[in-house]
């Protein structure tokens, strides 16, 4: 009886604060976004929160044409370049998504597969090979890619990207495969077919949800990372938006730099921010399918 | 036998024809690739649009029939000096950069500098550069870098706060007690002043030890002086700020405080700062923009200290500078790119668009010549600048200078006296203990 | 015994087959990740500096610069601040995550789609634009958070200096959290839901159902969520760097290991010191991975 009171008082209250809780975590996501979406839609922004009197699309505009702006006697960086920084962006993000599903899918397959001795052994150093720190491994970095030719090179920045992502990738995607059980393709394998075209008509298909998880987050790696460009790219029409929003900003107090033309570096930030949108969106059914009603946690 | 002479005619002719044309002939002109290194954004945008390459291009092409091509290289402004290392410490070569002249010491140890001395010695216009600039880029007696800017740095004043309180404005504080007085009347007057005296500028933390009349470094023997009664005094004036007249609260430094906002919101009534602020910071169109800023913003010079031998005025400068590779393919390229990147209209057309002062006297024409406040801080960087030494572990002793009074002085609160103490065994530690020296 | 000779044939060529699979990640790893790594612990033997007499004659010095690094009482300051990161960040990102995919994935809450793309916003977000995002929010005076406290009466807080590791360590969670969702997300949705129905015909109880199902199936994927949450606030300093600048705090209130890696070997150009501490950063991951994947039983 007691217990049957309880529940038909914490029930409701549980949602409730369930609901407080989604409140909280949507204000934490949200507000500081706020001021990025309104900046880039105002003529005259700032560094801080301000709404504007009137909206414009000027800002937007001046990206792609490579106009001034006009706040201002000089601004610390004119948008010349802002339209070829999207599309090394693009290029950069894609390739490394390319790499890394071509690369590990196949890795994290075999490690799945595969029964040997020290199997263990090389999962671990996979996961440990690329855990120095990126800025200690910088030098010998550079003088790698100068002896392979990759410096101010796209290519070479999304290859070196794909490396740091791998190895947890592999793990990722070697965990979806061992959820695809085994007797499918050994039962497919069995009825005589081949054993490449089993993976290719058995296996991929099932691993379809884990092969998105891996793409979009290293299409994510690749097109919002900063440091690797930052090593390997010189010139400014092969920059990423990353270096540009880093020259377009100058914020070091005592160094020398003119107004922020924070529109148009705002609509570089909300242009910058929707490509992984429509790639989350693409990939949405497979990154979580919504259909597991029947798990419940508490 | 007559066809014979015919044949060896025509030979000769065809031999002599191709050998006239091969040496008569305008040559195709030979083609060479010069980089050059600076930060992206305003700086390499400048270079692009300023017409000093491709004059550079046109000089090659006519004087030395070669066709040049400049290939621009860039990091970002952040993280600029980190590539610029990296770069050259993996041997790659960079023919033109720009480059801090502080950090040129430890560059040439590296060998990454190429000494510049033949090459100005030829150039007729190096005279033209003024002495303080051309000594920041002096290493050891040998040039390794061109200026290609400067600025001061001096003392900006509110106006209508100095109106307020009743204190004279114009205003040229005599000594440094000039300073800390004015702070203080202003701190009893006008309690909505958060800070009244923001007493040095993180760059150039060691101005008052200029100011009684010492310096940092012994050129004579190439030793670091770590204790002398200017030293002392450059601590004692901070002291005097931060305790004695508690005019500068501790948090201006410890939270790292943005000074130029404050200033511009009449809450910080006394900085030390440099050139650039006044257009970059409060110029119209920036981002603390001061609207009414001629009839706000007064400018002085740095105090002397006023004992017997100290000079009146102390004026510190920074600035930049291009350098060329030590592993520079075409150095005398690069050096006749570098004379056309410092031409006076180009250095004057940065000068007035960025706010900073030109580094050569002949350079001072056009809309800069008309600015009043470039004016005034070029005569004051004529009339008192001076330079700070460019010796190995310069920068290393400034560093410490600025985490002594730092942590030891504006943390612990320790007195001038200890705190010279803690200076002196931490760079004799950092640099050696031949390296530095007591002065009596 | 033909059938076993095919057979054998088949088993090989298969392993073969896995094997080179194996190989393309392998191969870019040690290029791209496991040489760069031996060069840096290499340099962190030397008493090289980027700068200086040290760059052309460097020698090696053995154990120096870790004996150094060990009795310098900055570096203890910087574990301490780092233990406090990393902890904080670890603990907050992973109930963040947890909670988000729990909203995701139970049926009472509405708009799961829309509450998905809402919580991974800050995710796909490129980091380049965090930092401009944030400094419109934290500002003291026109910061969005001062001027909501005050809108609410409550006291504004010092965001940028007495409440600074908080600060960052809210940042952090913010750009961070969605990756724990986003594995959670998919293990939990990954799970055959036979299992469950299995189950309810037997009448467990729901935290059989968890501790016997769930647990055991989202095991591998939590484990991983909490290396790679780890990993990265171990190793990426971008938020700390952009609150601190070139020099330290005097008391160090920002300085994650990472940061002082960077400013040892960037600022003060002392690279053998640096990547001394870029491998001493490596050797914890190191550590903490090995206990994690122990207790994880993997």
């Amino acid at each position: 009886m007691a217990k049957k009171i309880l529940k038909t008082i914490a029930e409701p209250s549980f949602t409730a604060i369930g609901y407080v809780i989604l409140f909280l975590l949507f204000a934490y996501t949200l507000t500081p976004l706020v001021w990025l979406f309104i900046t880039a839609f105002n003529p005259r922004g700032g560094p801080y929160l301000e709404i504007p009197k009137e909206i414009t699309l000027d800002n937007f505009i001046r990206v792609f044409t490579g106009e001034r702006g006009t706040g201002g006697t000089g601004t610390a960086a004119h948008p010349i370049y802002m339209s070829r920084w999207i599309a090394n962006s693009l290029f950069i993000g894609f390739a490394t998504m390319l790499i890394t599903v071509l690369l590990s899918a196949p890795a994290g397959y075999a490690l799945s597969r595969l029964e040997f001795k020290g199997k263990d052994f090389l999962m671990t150093a996979i996961l440990l090979i690329g855990f120095m720190p990126m800025t200690s491994k910088m030098l010998p970095l550079y003088r790698l890619g100068k002896i392979l030719g990759l410096i101010d090179n796209l290519l070479g920045v999304a290859i070196v990207i794909a490396s740091g992502t791998i190895p947890t990738q592999i793990w990722i995607i070697k965990g979806f495969f061992d959820h695809i059980p085994r007797e499918i393709e050994e039962q497919a394998w069995i009825c005589g077919c081949d054993y490449l075209a089993t993976l290719f008509r058995v296996v991929l298909p099932a691993a379809g949800p884990g092969l998105a998880v891996v793409a979009f987050l290293s299409f994510l790696s690749g097109w919002g990372n900063f440091t690797v460009p930052l090593i390997m790219i010189y010139s400014e029409p092969l920059y990423p938006i990353s270096l540009g929003l880093a020259s377009i900003f100058v914020h070091n107090p005592g160094e020398i730099g003119l107004a922020i033309d924070y529109g148009s570096a705002c609509a570089l930030s909300v242009i910058y921010a929707i490509p992984p949108m429509v790639v989350y969106y693409i990939f949405r059914e497979h990154l979580m399918k919504i259909r597991l009603g029947k798990i419940e946690i508490r | 036998m007559k066809r014979a002479l015919i044949i060896v005619l025509v030979l000769v002719l065809l031999v002599g024809g191709i050998a006239a044309y091969y040496f008569l002939a305008p040559k195709p002109p030979e083609k060479v690739e010069l980089t050059l290194f600076t930060k992206a954004g305003l700086w390499a945008d400048f270079v692009r649009d300023s017409g000093a390459i491709e004059r550079f291009k046109e000089r090659m092409l006519k004087e030395r029939n070669l066709e040049v091509e400049v290939k621009i290289l860039t990091a970002p402004h952040k993280g600029y000096h980190e590539k610029l290392i990296a770069t050259l410490a993996a041997g790659t070569v960079l023919d033109v950069f720009w480059v801090r002249p502080d950090m040129i010491p430890d560059m040439v140890e590296a060998g990454y500098l190429l000494d510049l001395t033949p090459y100005v010695e030829k150039w007729d216009e190096w005279g033209k550069f003024y002495e303080a600039n051309k000594e920041m880029v002096t290493y050891n007696g040998k040039v390794y870098a061109v200026p290609n800017d400067a600025a001061i740095v001096m003392i900006y004043y509110r106006k209508d706060i100095f109106k307020k309180v009743g204190l004279p404005v114009p205003w040229q504080p005599k000594t440094w007690e000039d300073v800390l007085e004015a702070a203080r009347i202003i701190k009893e007057k006008v309690p909505e002043v958060k800070a009244p005296l923001s007493p040095y500028y993180g760059g150039e933390i060691q101005i008052p030890i200029y100011s009684a009349g010492g310096t940092i470094y012994d050129p004579a023997d190439g030793k670091f002086i770590v204790k002398s009664e200017e030293i002392l005094f450059l601590f004692k004036v901070y002291y005097d700020a931060f305790y004695t007249y508690e005019v500068t609260p501790r948090e201006l430094i410890l939270e790292k405080w943005d000074t130029r906002k404050l200033f511009q919101e009449g809450k910080l009534a006394i900085m030390v700062d440099g050139t650039w602020c006044y257009s970059e910071k409060w110029g119209p169109g920036m981002a603390y923009e001061i609207p009414n800023r001629e009839e706000v913003v007064g400018y002085a010079y740095i105090p002397g200290s006023g004992t017997p031998g100290a000079p009146d005025y102390v004026v510190a400068i920074r600035d930049y500078s291009w350098a060329i590779g030590a592993n520079s393919k075409h150095p005398d390229l690069a050096f006749e790119l570098l004379k056309e990147l410092v031409k006076p209209d180009i250095m004057a057309d940065w000068g007035y668009k960025t706010s900073h002062l030109v580094a050569r006297s002949d350079a001072v024409i056009g809309d800069y010549a008309k600015d009043e406040f470039l004016k005034w801080n070029t005569e004051a960087m004529e009339k008192y600048g001076v330079a700070k030494p460019l010796a190995l572990g310069a920068r290393k002793y400034l560093s410490l200078l600025k985490e002594t009074v730092e942590k030891e002085l504006i943390t612990a609160g320790k007195t001038p006296e200890e705190c010279m103490e803690a200076f002196a065994a931490a760079v004799t530690k950092e640099l050696g203990a031949d390296a530095v020296k007591e002065k009596p | 015994m033909f059938s076993e000779i095919k057979n054998w044939v088949r088993v090989n060529v298969r392993n073969l087959t896995l094997t080179l699979f194996m190989i393309p990640a392998l191969a870019i790893l040690i290029i791209f990740q496991l040489i760069p790594t031996i060069w840096t612990i290499w340099i962190s033997f030397t008493d090289m500096a980027l700068i200086g007499k040290k760059f052309l004659n460097y020698s090696f010095i053995g154990l120096r610069n870790y004996i150094e690094a060990f009795s310098d009482s900055y570096f203890w300051l910087s574990m301490r601040v780092t233990l406090y990161y990393c902890l904080a960040s670890l603990v907050i990102r992973f109930m963040l995550g947890l909670a988000a995919a729990l909203y995701i994935t139970s049926k009472k809450f509405k708009g799961k789609r829309i509450m998905a793309a809402v919580f991974l916003l800050p995710y796909i977000i490129p980091g380049a634009i965090h930092s401009y995002v944030w400094l419109s929010m934290l500002e003291t005076d026109y910061g969005t958070v001062n001027r909501i406290l005050v809108a609410l009466n409550l006291p504004p807080q010092s965001w940028m200096y007495e409440r600074l590791t908080e600060s960052i360590i809210a940042i952090n969670c913010w750009a961070g959290y969605a990756l724990a969702m986003l594995v959670l997300v998919s293990a939990l949705t990954s799970i055959p839901k036979e299992y469950y129905e299995i189950s309810d015909i037997y009448g467990a109880s729901k935290w059989f159902k968890f501790r016997k199902i769930t647990l055991p199936l989202i095991k591998y994927p939590l484990i991983l969520t909490l290396i790679l949450i780890f990993k990265e606030d171990i190793d990426d300093f971008t938020y700390a760097y952009m609150f601190t600048g070139d020099t330290p705090y005097p008391d160090y209130r920002t300085e994650i290991i990472a940061l002082y890696a960077y400013h040892k070997a960037f600022s003060d150009f002392e690279l053998g010191f640096g990547c001394a501490i870029g491998f001493i950063i490596a050797i914890i991951v190191f550590i903490i991975t090995l206990i994690q994947l122990k207790m994880g039983g993997i």
